[in-house]
């Protein structure tokens, strides 16, 4: 078929798209550039002060700040795991790795609320983690994991791995194994087989990862509410309280359009920086 | 555990290797020189190319030994091992240039830059690349890729150079150049080399010894020569060249030569099946044997002769300049190939191929 073709055949799914998706993103951006007239209305005037006010505010400003670190904590603890995990069910598909391949992807499919549950009994101060950080004489004293940023992390991702893994299973399949079989006859160890040789060519996949999980990460709700408490706030946390309890739409709205500007600003200069490698291919 | 014989720089015992009920290699036994190139021969599924990669480091072996020097590589990392190797894919870094393929190898073994770039420079030399440092593989052609692939494999002067069926993906005049190339820089280092290859004209045109194996076992070793002239085998005698085969017994074995009788059955029995083997064989009488003759040693002939010779009707005459290929047929099922410079025979219905003894090929059953 030829490509003009192609064309044609999308438009259907872009109307669905631009009737849906559009519509309701104008809105909010809209919303946020007018001032709040009480409960679920705005004045008819338009203004930047959302923006000033929640730009200047500490109590916004943390929230942001935190949000940003949750999505690196959580794009780091997935990497970590993941690559390893990703390389290990590609390069020796023995049913050992089927076996955990099939582990991840049933423990995607568990609610996630009844994973929050299962966080919650495990990152307690008496929980089982700090028992065994305690007992073995790694800490001294018992870590709070509840109620913060940190052991919201440890939960995410948890949540994330399978998104990380399922990104890089694909691309880690796509190098070559005699590329790793030539760096060991060179004289390269593992871990310089992997510095030099898979983890560059996997960049690509890596890269796709770490956005879709930092994307999906700061826009998260159920796992920080459950794990990090009324205190812990965060983007999505607030953007839910301005919304639904306090019913300011204009601050809603405006952070809302921040989480958004965020987010594009990020995928766009990774793929930026990912282009500009990509001719060495 | 008795040492190596003194010249020998790769030895393998007894090596073998099974993947479950499968034997891929088998009882291989090897003795390489200093400055030796040698080549693993065989179709594929024959294990040549298992071999190498036991002799690498890439397959741990089921039993048997490896020995480097002397020493007992057998479960060494390839890391360890200070052998070059050239894969058939190349396995060119693709995200880095030429120069850093070529200068990984010595960045890992912390050399200084400037050595390391006198030592690039020295090998793109050597493989007649000298421009192409800061191209990317992708940018070459498949023979400079593969001058690059060696160059990388033999910038660390490795003890041994191995190649994987590293000609496999060229056309064949870039095959042939590439062949006499490597052969080139082969003699010039002085590198002990195994190439491992299906094609027997590769391993006959460049190799100092030749290792036929089959079903993951070595038939025959022994200079590209010797194994036209005196295979052991009627698998070694087909694989290496062409060969025509016929069933025969032994009647009476002297000294300096043999004599047989041909025992299948032929469309043509006017022909007397007597055959003479100028070579001493040691067979008993009533043994039953396979005679081989090559197609290039069969001359046509429109009357028998006493001995040493097969008729046939003729299948079809090929022209091919100063040689005709003559194929007749000798029984329902078989067919003989004879390559002669005969002119004018094509009318014959029945022609006769004799041979001189010194030609008689005898092969064990």
């Amino acid at each position: 078929m030829s490509e003009r073709r192609w064309n044609w055949l999308v438009l259907p799914l872009l109307a669905a798209f631009a009737a849906s998706f559009i519509p309701a993103l104008l809105t909010f951006v809209l919303l946020s550039f007018h001032p709040s007239a009480g409960v679920a209305a705005v004045k008819p005037e338009w203004t930047l002060g959302n923006y000033t006010r929640v730009l200047s505010d500490p109590l916004y400003l943390t929230a942001l700040g935190r949000t940003l670190l949750l999505g690196l904590l959580t794009v780091l603890g997935t990497l970590v795991a993941g690559f390893p995990l990703a390389y290990l069910i590609v390069r020796f598909p023995s049913r050992f790795a089927l076996g955990l391949f099939t582990l991840l992807y049933v423990t995607s499919l568990t609610s996630i609320v009844i994973r929050g549950l299962g966080w919650i009994t495990l990152l307690g101060t008496n929980g089982p983690l700090n028992r065994l950080l305690v007992g073995s004489g790694l800490l001294a004293s018992p870590v709070p994991f509840m109620g913060n940023v940190y052991g919201t992390s440890i939960a995410m991702i948890h949540y994330m791995l399978p998104f990380m893994v399922l990104t890089l299973i694909p691309v880690v399949q796509t190098i070559d194994p005699a590329l790793e079989e030539a760096a060991a006859g060179l004289g390269a160890s593992f871990a310089r087989t992997a510095r030099s040789v898979i983890i560059p060519l996997a960049l690509p996949g890596i890269v796709a990862g770490s956005l879709l999980v930092f994307a999906m990460t700061i826009g998260a709700f159920v796992i920080p509410r459950m794990i990090g408490g009324t205190t812990m706030y965060l983007m999505s946390l607030l953007i839910d309280q301005q919304m639904l309890t306090t019913f300011n739409y204009a601050i809603g709205a405006t952070l809302s359009c921040i989480l958004l500007v965020l987010v594009i600003g990020i995928v766009a200069s990774a793929n930026l920086v990912l282009q500009h490698g990509s001719y060495r291919r | 555990m008795d040492t190596v014989a003194d010249g020998v720089i790769l030895a393998t015992r007894d090596l073998s290797k099974r993947y479950g009920d499968t034997v891929a290699v088998a009882a291989v036994d090897l003795a390489i020189e200093e400055g030796e190139f040698v080549t693993l021969l065989g179709p594929s599924g024959c294990g040549k190319t298992t071999t190498l990669r036991l002799i690498a480091g890439y397959v741990e072996p089921s039993g048997g030994q490896v020995l480097l020097d002397g020493a007992d590589v057998t479960h060494a990392p390839p890391q360890r091992r200070n052998m070059g190797m050239v894969f058939q894919s190349y396995a060119l870094f693709p995200h880095m240039t030429v120069y850093d393929n070529l200068a990984f190898a010595l960045q890992i073994r912390k050399w200084p830059r400037e050595k390391i770039r006198a030592r690039v420079r020295e090998m793109l030399e050597l493989v007649r690349l000298p421009q192409i440092e800061r191209r990317y593989p992708s940018q070459l052609s498949g023979g400079q890729q593969q001058r690059v692939a060696l160059a990388r494999a033999l910038i660390f002067n490795p003890r041994i150079l191995l190649m994987d069926e590293a000609l496999g993906a060229l056309d064949v005049k870039l095959r042939e150049h590439m062949q006499t190339e490597i052969k080139r820089i082969q003699q010039q280092l002085r590198i002990t080399t195994i190439h491992v290859t299906h094609d027997q004209e590769e391993a006959l045109g460049m190799s100092d010894r030749v290792v036929v194996m089959s079903q993951g076992r070595i038939v025959q070793v022994d200079t590209p020569k010797v194994l036209y002239e005196q295979p052991r085998t009627a698998y070694v005698a087909d694989f290496v060249g062409k060969v025509n085969l016929f069933r025969a017994r032994v009647v009476a074995s002297g000294a300096g030569d043999t004599l047989l009788e041909l025992t299948d059955d032929y469309l043509v029995t006017d022909v007397p099946r007597r055959v003479i083997a100028a070579r001493t064989t040691d067979l008993a009488t009533g043994t039953p044997v396979q005679v081989g003759v090559r197609p290039e040693y069969l001359e046509i002939r429109r009357q028998p002769a006493s001995e040493n010779c097969v008729a046939g009707r003729v299948e079809s005459v090929k022209f091919i300049g100063p040689l005709q290929y003559f194929t007749l047929q000798v029984a329902d099922d078989r067919s003989v190939l004879a390559i002669d410079p005969a002119k004018g025979e094509a009318a014959a219905e029945v022609l006769y191929a004799c041979w001189a003894p010194e030609k008689t090929l005898v092969l064990p059953e």
